[in-house]
């Protein structure tokens, strides 16, 4: 099941911003616990050659055979919209076709990386890597970087997109979200890099 | 699934983008690339060909090649397309003003749109319009009524009866002949007063046709601009107009249809018209139109460049059209694919003569059954192709040859074994794949081919060194002391051959620095440019370059449109007798120019 | 009968306008039209291209003549320069094309993502390949020299104008049909009067068999007996036997086999056949082509020793009458004489020339009895002796002819396309590599012509100069190449985990050690009376000699760039993984994928 991605995975060639395959991944989730909650729906976005192609993104529904709970109040699915969605099985491959060959972008990374490596236990018996860049994480490090003191709520993607001079978008819609992690990237990128394209191993991470 | 709303719900906001539908504006979506600038940032240099580009968020400013400012544009507004300052098209680069979200649609795509969606193409053109007077100016200076002039005139002297006028009409099949009186011109009869001077009020047939002649009609010299006439005949509501020359002897007439017709060829309408077309038949009809839309960009004095993306453009919606045509038949492909186009077409560089290279990209190796379905689109498009003048590929590169009909594995398969084996073969072949675009179906197979190849290029340099032998194989004409070398094309008397040894070098000769530096634009200006900017190229090397490339085109491009005007093939050989001194003399320092990068080509990969 | 030196300006003259005549064929054919392509050229023609281009004055003029006078330890260049091609066909080729690479510091400056790599192995290629041209220069100049009856200088000069026109215009060099030509001429020119001179003296054609065959005269004496005998009847060595040791010798040969591979003009040879197949069926048609000259020179160098011998020592050793009267001295003495590489002194005024080695005190008693007085031949150079060596037996002058259009060939050839490389290096490679990114392609054609002149300038000078002095160049020029170039390139390919680090210690510890090695014994940058230690092979460490010790500084090279590779950063993951790649045939990699 995961052999294409895994195949794939192998010849990816991480150099920089506008030669790199990345796809920019948002879940929505019943809750925060990875033992316990649920994926709700998963959005994506791909940028290829330093541009996203809106044509590319995707948005899945997926019954997760539990409640959303109170949940429903962050990302205003209801079980009614839930129950259409697709099982997770086929959201998830459908997401690791499109992963296939790239760097992941999460806004992030490990909340919605350990919900992804619960899931492809449960559905491909295994867990694949992934080489991801997490746009919190680099954030966070340039701030460290420039002693620039961080406050709580700072590094949320909404603020952080507000001070990259970025639009405002409704939060909490895992394609909106996968969407507003992906333009803040090339943001980030954009001031990292200046004149030339930003060389992105530094900021890679393996899980 | 709402998976474009984000894209669609902005676009809705955006004139004239608000007067599409919902599925309209998710198919306009599913094109935009995302990009961001940091304040400061060069977005383009030089724009022409850009496509369009919609700023999301942040300001963009607009300068011209001094730097000086032109425009500012802002959230919801546009750039990247022809755009008139102060009724002045000009070049134009753009920067970021403030940090920018941008959202770009591709030249190809951009044209595309304003084929299929006539309130973009009003909209933007229309910004045209209202600036317009410069244009106007540009056509009546250049543009004269001789050019439309079609046969000789059918004249009759004052005394001829009616009926015979009459007889004399149909038998030429006019719809008006000018009465001569004296030797000088009398007056002018068409087929309306017919109507309403004799058959209305039942006049004898025998009368002398001086008696229902408009007498003394308007009529305008051969020099005068096609928009003096069309003046002239929309005030008095003339539809015939004699033409004369300085003595007053009729050279012929013009009617209202012919200005129209000329005004009709314009190559974004020619585009939106090959859309509405639904069969062969009608394309083949609406292609009669090139040749005369090439001798007048020629004539307008268009640049180069733009006379060649104009024409490729064409050449593309023409292809596409008939690959739809072809789909709508055979029913929905089997997978996703490409048609995949090479060489001149790929490059946007075509002329009046012009043959076709073509391919197809499979999403994966097909089985019998589509392999079937393939075959008989590429039959369709392909013969379809050769009808309307774009004759088979004397090297069999179309997608009729079952070996470019392939999946993008195989597709790859094979540029490795050109790079891997550059037998003269593999890199003939590569001379003309590697220039390579998209005109229908799933890009990405294309743009995964192409990266896969220009990476694969650049990493050998021992292929590019067959390459560059290959490049050198093609040389200037010109030998010993200067002097030009002529040929002969077993049709015609000697001449220089302009498009083997003038225009093909410097193609090569671009696309080496192409292959050297990953670039994986085809268009051989826009090579240039971006070579340039890398530093594979010297700016002025860069800058000299180009300007060979648009001198020896312009030459080559006038001598055509002459050729295709007076009705004979356009050829690729210029004898240099018939060139002024002057120009003889810049063709020869283009030459040189080519000569000696080519020298320092061989000096970068030591063949000889 | 036409004169010899008419004859010669035809000879050389038709074979100039062979060569041109291809050049243009080729040339006027290439403009095509679109979609067909030319024709490949077949392996056994690429072959013969390889061997021209492989075969230099050197080969074809100075190793005869080595062998002539050094005898069986000459056998060592003939060993380390086909071994020098093998390893380059074998080991080096087939990796370099599947990196993508044609020039050596194109591939050093990649493998090893260092600027600096890559300036080592463009200034140590620079310097070998001059030293090269020095070679060539000095083939050219005895040729024009002898044929021009002029002095070597000027012939020398005139050299370096028709290798400088022949360089320039370039476009009869790397046309395939050119270098094919330039082969069979130069073969021809070779094996013709080798084979006269054998059937002469043996009585057998084949000089290969020839020389271990007996003499014609009657005697029974095989060919190598009757030399040896006739040259230490005059106090010089045995010319069989092996004078230097063993383990020496055998440092020689490796250090001019892992010096010679990686000559750039020969490197890119093996890329102009576009499939792996042919272009090894080319290496391996090559090497018989080489070999037919290479087998051949042991038999031209000693049947040209035993002639000259003869030609002198006409009767019994120490006999009055047993040598030849200056004044009766033949033709061809008289023309080489004239070029100053051949000169008499009449010591003790005897009016016969008297050649021994005065050298050798045993043999130096002797002589004062037979009344002589020193070695009266006070020059004679080796390099002559092939162009010699039909006058000497007396063949016809067509013969004669030939050889000199063949010596010119193969000097030309050579020259070159060294001078290309040369020019490449420094215009492109240093030029705009690294010093001006930004130079137009009008100042760069410039600067490889400036270069170019540069080396042949460089070159001729060393050339007329002191051949003594050439003779340290060559030395630490194959010793540069052999301590710092091979290694890299090999730890390049075969060490994934071989770092820039690493190789730049390397290199310059190689470069280093093999530099002052030889400045010790030969005086800080030549200077003489700067020697820390005579040259003598009892200071000599472990008794290497300089020339030899390329190898060693080999070693340090590998062993220094491994320690400091261990201790510091791994190279980049995308660097090793090429590094596997090319080591994996292409089709196990594609098998991968399905």
């Amino acid at each position: 099941m995961l052999s294409k991605y895994l195949e794939a995975s192998s010849h990816l060639d991480v150099d920089h911003i506008e030669n790199t395959p990345i796809i920019a991944v948002d879940l929505e989730l019943t809750g925060l616990d990875a033992t316990t909650n649920k994926i709700i729906s998963i959005g994506w976005a791909l940028i290829d050659e330093g541009k996203i192609q809106l044509g590319s993104s995707r948005h899945l529904l997926i019954n997760a055979d539990q409640s959303v709970g109170s949940s429903a109040a962050i990302h205003e699915l209801l079980d009614n919209q839930i129950a259409e969605g697709l099982q997770i099985d086929e959201g998830l491959e459908q997401l690791f076709e499109a992963a296939a060959g790239r760097a992941w972008v999460f806004h992030h990374a490990a909340l919605d990386v350990a919900f992804l490596q619960k899931a492809c236990a449960g559905w491909a018996g295994a867990v694949p890597p992934f080489v991801v860049l997490d746009t919190m994480q680099i954030e966070l490090r340039l701030r460290k970087r420039r002693e620039i003191p961080v406050q709580q709520g700072d590094l949320q993607l909404g603020r952080l997109r507000k001070d990259y001079n970025l639009p405002h978008y409704t939060a909490h819609d895992a394609l909106i979200d996968a969407f507003a992690t992906a333009e803040l990237l090339l943001a980030i990128a954009a001031r990292l890099g200046g004149n030339t394209p930003l060389q992105l191993g530094p900021f890679l991470r393996f899980f | 699934m709402h998976d474009l709303s984000l894209a669609t719900e902005f676009l809705h906001t955006v004139p004239p983008f608000n007067t599409l539908t919902g599925d309209e504006l998710v198919s306009i979506a599913r094109k935009l690339e995302v990009a961001y600038y940091p304040q400061g940032k060069v977005i383009f240099a030089s724009a022409s060909n850009q496509g369009l580009a919609i700023i999301r968020k942040g300001a963009v400013r607009l300068v011209d090649a001094d730097h000086k400012f032109l425009d500012k544009r802002s959230e919801g507004e546009f750039f990247g397309h022809g755009i008139w300052f102060h009724g002045e098209k000009k070049e134009y680069s753009a920067e970021a003003e403030e940090d920018c979200l941008l959202w770009h649609l591709k030249e190809s795509e951009y044209v595309q749109a304003l084929a299929r969606y006539s309130s973009l193409d009003e909209f933007f053109s229309s910004h045209h319009k209202s600036r317009l007077s410069a244009a106007t100016r540009i056509k009546s200076s250049v543009k004269q009524v001789r050019d439309l002039l079609k046969r000789e005139p059918v004249m009759i002297k004052c005394e001829t009866s009616i009926r015979e006028a009459a007889r004399l009409m149909s038998q030429e099949n006019v719809s008006s002949v000018l009465v001569m009186c004296n030797g000088t011109l009398g007056g002018i009869v068409t087929d309306k007063d017919l109507r309403q001077r004799v058959l209305a009020v039942d006049l004898d047939p025998g009368t002398a046709i001086e008696k229902v002649m408009t007498a003394n009609p308007r009529a305008l010299t051969a020099e005068a601009g096609v928009d003096e006439a069309l003046l002239l005949m929309m005030r008095a509501n003339y539809h015939h107009l004699p033409i004369v020359d300085k003595n007053g002897q009729p050279l012929g007439l013009v009617t209202a249809g012919d200005i129209l017709r000329s005004q009709s060829e314009h190559p974004i309408r020619l585009v939106r018209d090959i859309h509405k077309r639904k069969t062969v038949d009608e394309l083949v009809n609406l292609s009669q139109r090139l040749p005369s839309l090439f001798v007048r960009m020629v004539n307008l004095g268009r640049d180069v460049e733009q006379i060649g993306r104009m024409i490729t453009h064409i050449t593309d919606a023409f292809t596409v059209r008939l690959i739809q045509l072809a789909e709508e038949e055979l029913g929905p492909p089997p997978m996703q694919y490409a048609w995949i186009v090479f060489g001149s077409q790929a490059r946007e560089e075509q002329t009046a003569k012009t043959d076709q290279d073509n391919g197809m990209v499979l999403e994966r190796k097909a089985s019998p059954e589509e392999a079937e379905y393939f075959s008989k689109l590429a039959d369709k498009v392909c013969n379809g192709l050769d009808q309307l003048g774009y004759v088979f590929c004397p090297g069999e590169i179309m997608a009729l040859n079952v070996k470019w009909r392939v999946s993008l594995a195989k597709w790859k398969r094979h540029f490795d074994k050109w790079i891997e084996s550059p037998e003269p073969k593999s890199v003939m072949h590569s001379s003309i794949f590697f220039d390579m675009r998209c005109v229908h179906g799933n890009t990405k197979l294309v743009d995964a081919l192409l990266s896969y190849a220009t990476k694969s290029a650049k990493a050998n340099r021992i292929f590019r060194r067959f390459m560059a032998a290959n490049v050198l194989g093609h040389r200037p004409p010109i030998g010993f002391f200067r002097r030009f070398v002529q040929e002969d094309d077993g049709t015609q008397s000697e001449g220089l051959n302009l498009k083997h040894r003038g225009i093909v070098p410097i193609t090569d000769l671009v696309r080496m620095r192409a292959l050297e530096g990953g670039i994986k634009l085809a268009n051989t200006f826009d090579r240039i440019e971006l070579s340039s900017r890398l530093g594979l190229m010297n700016k002025n090397d860069a800058s000299s370059l180009r300007d060979a490339l648009i001198l020896i085109n312009r030459i080559r491009l006038g001598y055509q449109a002459e050729q295709v005007a007076n009705g004979q093939p356009p050829s690729n050989f210029v004898p240099p007798d018939d060139l002024s001194p002057l120009m003889r003399r810049n063709l020869k320092s283009a030459f040189m120019l080519v000569k000696e990068a080519q020298e320092a080509l061989a000096l970068r990969y030591q063949v000889h | 009968m036409m004169d010899l030196k008419t004859l010669t300006f035809i000879v050389v003259g038709a074979t100039f306008a062979l060569y041109i005549g291809i050049a243009f064929w080729a040339r006027a054919s290439s403009t095509g039209e679109f979609y067909v392509a030319g024709k490949g050229v077949h392996p056994v023609l690429n072959g013969m291209a390889t061997a021209a281009d492989w075969m230099s004055a050197a080969s074809f003029i100075s190793m005869a003549g080595l062998i002539a006078f050094l005898g069986y330890d000459a056998s060592v260049y003939l060993m380390g320069w086909t071994g020098g091609y093998v390893l380059l066909a074998l080991l080096l080729a087939p990796y370099l094309r599947k990196f993508g690479k044609f020039t050596v510091p194109e591939f050093i400056g990649d493998r090893f993502y260092s600027k600096g790599a890559r300036l080592v192995a463009v200034i140590c290629l620079v310097v070998a390949s001059i030293t090269y041209v020095i070679g060539q220069m000095k083939g050219v100049g005895v040729a024009f020299g002898r044929f021009l009856e002029v002095p070597f200088e000027i012939g020398v000069l005139v050299g370096m104008a028709i290798v400088f026109i022949y360089a320039v215009m370039g476009g009869m060099k790397g046309i395939t049909y050119t270098q094919i030509a330039q082969y069979c001429v130069l073969i021809f020119a070779y094996t013709v009067p080798a084979i006269f001179i054998a059937l002469n003296l043996t009585g057998n054609p084949i000089p290969q068999l020839g020389l271990g065959s007996t003499m014609t005269d009657g005697s029974g004496v095989h060919m190598l007996d009757k030399l040896d005998q006739i040259v230490t009847d005059l106090g010089f060595a045995a010319y069989t036997a092996q004078k230097g040791t063993t383990f020496n010798i055998f440092l020689l040969t490796l250090s001019l086999m892992i010096g010679t591979a990686g000559l750039p003009h020969v490197i890119v040879r093996f890329f102009t056949v576009p499939k792996v197949s042919d272009a090894r069926l080319s290496a391996g048609w090559a090497l018989v082509f080489i070999a037919i000259l290479y087998t051949t020179a042991p038999a031209v160098g000693a049947m040209a020793r035993l002639n000259l011998m003869n030609t002198i020592q006409t009767g019994e050793v120490g006999a009055a009458d047993g040598n030849l009267v200056y004044a009766d001295r033949p033709d061809w003495f008289k023309n080489w004489e004239t070029t100053g590489l051949l000169q008499f002194e009449d010591k003790n005024g005897d009016g016969r020339i008297q050649y021994y080695n005065d050298a050798d005190e045993a043999f130096a008693a002797k002589a004062a009895s037979f009344g002589w007085n020193g070695n009266e031949m006070v020059k004679v150079d080796r390099d002559i002796m092939v162009l010699a060596n039909p006058e000497i037996a007396g063949l016809p002058n067509w013969v004669i002819a030939l050889v000199a259009a063949g010596g010119l060939a193969a000097a030309l050839s050579t020259a070159a396309g060294l001078l290309l490389a040369i020019s490449s290096a420094v215009s492109h490679d240093l030029l705009k590599g690294m010093i001006m990114p930004d130079i137009s392609e009008k100042k760069e054609l410039l600067a490889s012509r400036f270069a170019m002149a540069g080396a042949i300038a460089v070159a001729g000078y060393l050339g007329m100069n002191p051949p003594g002095f050439a003779a340290q160049v060559v030395a630490l020029a194959f010793g540069l190449a052999a301590s710092s170039i091979f290694p890299a390139l090999m730890m390049g390919i075969f060490n994934k985990k071989m770092n820039r680090e690493g190789a730049i210690v390397g290199m310059l510890v190689g470069l280093l050690t093999t530099l002052i090695y030889i400045f010790w014994f030969k005086g800080w940058f030549f200077v003489p009376g700067t020697e820390m230690a005579a040259n003598t092979p009892d200071n000599w460490f472990m008794g290497i000699s300089p020339e030899s010790f390329g190898a060693v500084g080999a070693m340090f090279n590998f062993i220094a760039a491994i320690i400091v590779s261990k201790v510091t950063k791994a190279p980049p993951e995308h660097i090793q993984h090429l590094v596997e790649d090319i080591r994996v045939p292409r089709g196990a990699a594609a098998a991968v994928d399905h």
